[in-house]
């Protein structure tokens, strides 16, 4: 169990991470997920022993890590730039950390090693364990070659191969996926989740991707600015987000934020009347609704405009206007049929499926959508 | 090619090859002086190529003075000098381009500082320190004063400061120390400076003869240039041939490493992978 305690960070004057905290279980896939900036790789290299917090403890199985140097730690890193020594080729890349792990100094002496059994013993127990590495990630035809002749894609198996050779602690991996391109990424995070599965050890992967983190994790933290705003299951991310901020950096459509005035439970905005199960205290809420809960209805009264419609195959989205001017998005689940561009139609949603926000604060407020009383157009 | 490129070309080739030509040209009569007979050496007429090859200057120059032994003087202090400049260099350079310390700017600085002192300045100082540590006459005054290298941290510094820092920081997660981390990451990365650095280092020391002339007075610890010098004292300037044929003999050397050493460096240049 990997567990960061009140991790805080500085760089001079700017503070990086505030108050971090994070539990990591063995053998979970845990996602830090967060924009540019926000302080991921900060926090794995913390972990990985890279760096030191300014103030807080890292344990790793119950000890306290802290002040520990990379090397005691026994953690694999991915690094974003595959940093791959460029003059070795791809087997000595691999082998190197199994010789640094597992051979005294004597027995990687250059040229004495030749002449020590046990090392002789060991490199070759090495060399069949880095080839069966090699046969696992498909690259046991480039052994021989330097990291410059390799593709971006051929990098980053090597650079997977050279931390799964060992048998670290936890594989941390910084936005591995970056540079490949689209199709190559989707291979590669499938190989990924499976790799997981195999080896049963506990995974930290950093990514700005949402949906990456979305598809692979257990487990995800949202970094921003330096702070954790939500950790939790893909699922209660994507159902309980707990700011305004997290709902607009989850999900594969942008969510709809529409802004209302409330007086006790009784909330009213473009889209019409609605009651709260519960009165809330604040003026405004925001009531956000994802684009996959909305749909055009014909049973409301007409409130929107249809702009625009985008048509992906399995799916269409339509961008409407409302009375106010805003912009919402809907999925279209039906492609049979759709609307012209140009058309009045109503709007409906999931009312359960529904988030209230405070517009103050941005938070979450623990209250549901329970009713429409009225839609826009009777206003 | 168009006729005005193949012109420019030509001139380019034509200058160059005079340039080579005024070079070359003492090294040329040197070995052709070595390889001449006394009669031809003195002859009135300048001829250019020697009648015959006379190796009889080669064989009188092993023998009047022991020039074998001078050979392996300087091998033994340049591949001593050479061994702990690396020694100290590498390290340190590393240290001043990767690694955070309070004052590494102003250590850098003196480093550079320590560019613009010429060795000879600190000469008389360092001559009466082995003195009195009766180091004179030794091996130890030959290689000592120069074994820290303010040119060879500088050099390595500027070219272990290209390094991705994440290359540093995976070695350091695979387990490295920060000295494995500098002998088998940051030394091999840095190979084409050890190369140049190798050739300005053997090149120097091997020519020197100023600083041998101020420690050592022993024929037996002579290094090469001062054992040519051997040759003027005792036969007092007649011995042209032999002379020459010993300057040739300790030219060599140089010549061949330089040949061998420029293949690498091409190689190390090439290997490129350093921002890969
Ligand atoms: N050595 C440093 N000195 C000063 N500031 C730093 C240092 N390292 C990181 N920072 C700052 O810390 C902040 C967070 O950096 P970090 O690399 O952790 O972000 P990130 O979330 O990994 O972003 P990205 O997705 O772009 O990799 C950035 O604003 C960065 O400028
Ligand atoms: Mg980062």
């Amino acid at each position: 169990m990997i567990e960061l305690r009140n991790i805080k960070r500085q760089f001079g004057q700017t503070t990086v991470l505030e108050d971090i905290s994070l539990t990591v279980e063995n053998g979970s896939f845990t996602t830090l997920l967060g924009a540019s900036g926000s302080g991921k790789s900060t926090t794995l290299r913390i972990i990985a022993g890279l760096d030191t917090p300014t103030s807080g403890s890292v344990m790793i199985n119950g000890q306290d890590v802290t002040q520990a140097p990379a090397a005691a730690r026994n953690i694999a890193m991915v690094f974003q730039s595959y940093a791959l020594y460029p003059h070795m080729d791809v087997r000595g890349n691999i082998t190197l950390p199994l010789a640094m792990r597992n051979m005294n100094r004597l027995e990687r002496a250059p040229l004495l090693n030749k002449l020590l059994p046990s090392a002789r013993q060991k490199a070759q127990n090495h060399q069949e364990q880095v080839e069966s590495i090699a046969r696992m990630l498909e690259i046991e035809h480039l052994l021989a070659r330097k990291p410059s002749q390799l593709s971006g894609g051929q990098k980053q198996r090597v650079a997977m191969g050279r931390a799964l050779v060992r048998d670290p602690v936890a594989f941390l991996l910084d936005e591995p996926l970056s540079n490949l391109d689209a199709k190559l990424r989707g291979q590669m995070r499938g190989e990924l989740i499976d790799l997981h599965k195999r080896t049963g050890k506990t995974f930290i992967y950093v990514t700005h991707d949402q949906a990456e983190a979305m598809s692979m994790s257990d487990q995800i933290a949202i970094f921003m600015h330096g702070v954790i705003v939500q950790k939790g299951t893909p699922h209660d991310l994507y159902e309980r987000p707990a700011t305004k901020e997290v709902a607009a950096f989850i999900g594969d459509h942008p969510i709809n934020f529409i802004e209302c005035s409330v007086e006790g439970n009784v909330v009213r905005g473009p889209l019409g009347i609605f009651v709260l199960d519960e009165a809330v205290s604040c003026q405004n809420v925001v009531i956000g609704v994802r684009p996959e809960v909305m749909e055009l209805s014909s049973e409301t009264a007409v409130n929107g405009k249809v702009e625009r419609v985008e048509y992906f195959g399995s799916k269409a989205t339509a961008s409407l206007s409302l009375s106010n001017g805003q912009m919402i998005q809907v999925v279209l689940e039906d492609t049979s049929t759709l609307p012209e561009t140009g058309s009045a139609c109503g709007l409906s949603f999931e009312l359960s499926r529904a988030h209230v926000f405070d517009a103050q604060t941005g938070l979450r407020l623990d209250v549901k959508v329970a009713a429409c009383v009225q839609d826009a157009a009777a206003e | 090619m168009n006729a005005r490129t193949y012109t420019s070309r030509a001139l380019t080739v034509f200058f160059l090859t005079i340039g080579a030509a005024i070079l070359l040209l003492p090294f040329f009569w040197m070995v052709s002086l070595s390889l001449k007979t006394p009669e031809e050496i003195f002859s009135p007429e300048l001829t250019f190529f020697p009648g015959s090859f006379y190796f009889d200057n080669y064989i009188k120059a092993f023998q009047q003075v022991p020039l074998h032994r001078f050979l392996l003087n300087g091998v033994m202090v340049c591949g001593g000098i050479l061994f702990f400049q690396m020694m100290f260099a590498v390290p340190c350079a590393y240290a001043l381009a990767q690694r955070q310390f309070a004052g590494r700017t102003i250590v850098f600085g003196m480093v550079l500082a320590g560019l613009l002192v010429p060795y000879h300045v600190t000469a008389v100082p360092i001559f009466l320190g082995l003195a009195q540590l009766q180091l004179l006459n030794t091996y130890a005054a030959l290689v000592l004063p120069f074994v820290a290298s303010v040119f060879g941290i500088f050099l390595f510094r500027q070219f272990m400061a290209t390094l991705p820092p994440d290359l540093i920081d995976a070695a350091r997660v695979d387990g490295l120390s920060e000295m494995a981390i500098v002998w088998r990451i940051a030394f091999p990365a840095a190979w084409p400076a050890a190369t140049t650095f190798a050739i300005f280092s053997i090149v120097a020391h091997w020519n020197d003869l100023f600083w041998p002339m101020i420690v050592i007075s022993d024929a037996d610890l002579a290094t090469p240039p001062q054992g040519i010098l051997f040759f003027r004292d005792e036969e007092s300037g007649s011995d042209v041939g032999p002379l020459m044929a010993a300057a040739t003999v300790v030219t060599t050397p140089l010549v061949l490493l330089f040949l061998i050493a420029q293949r690498w460096f091409i190689q190390g240049v090439t290997m490129s992978g350093i921002k890969g």
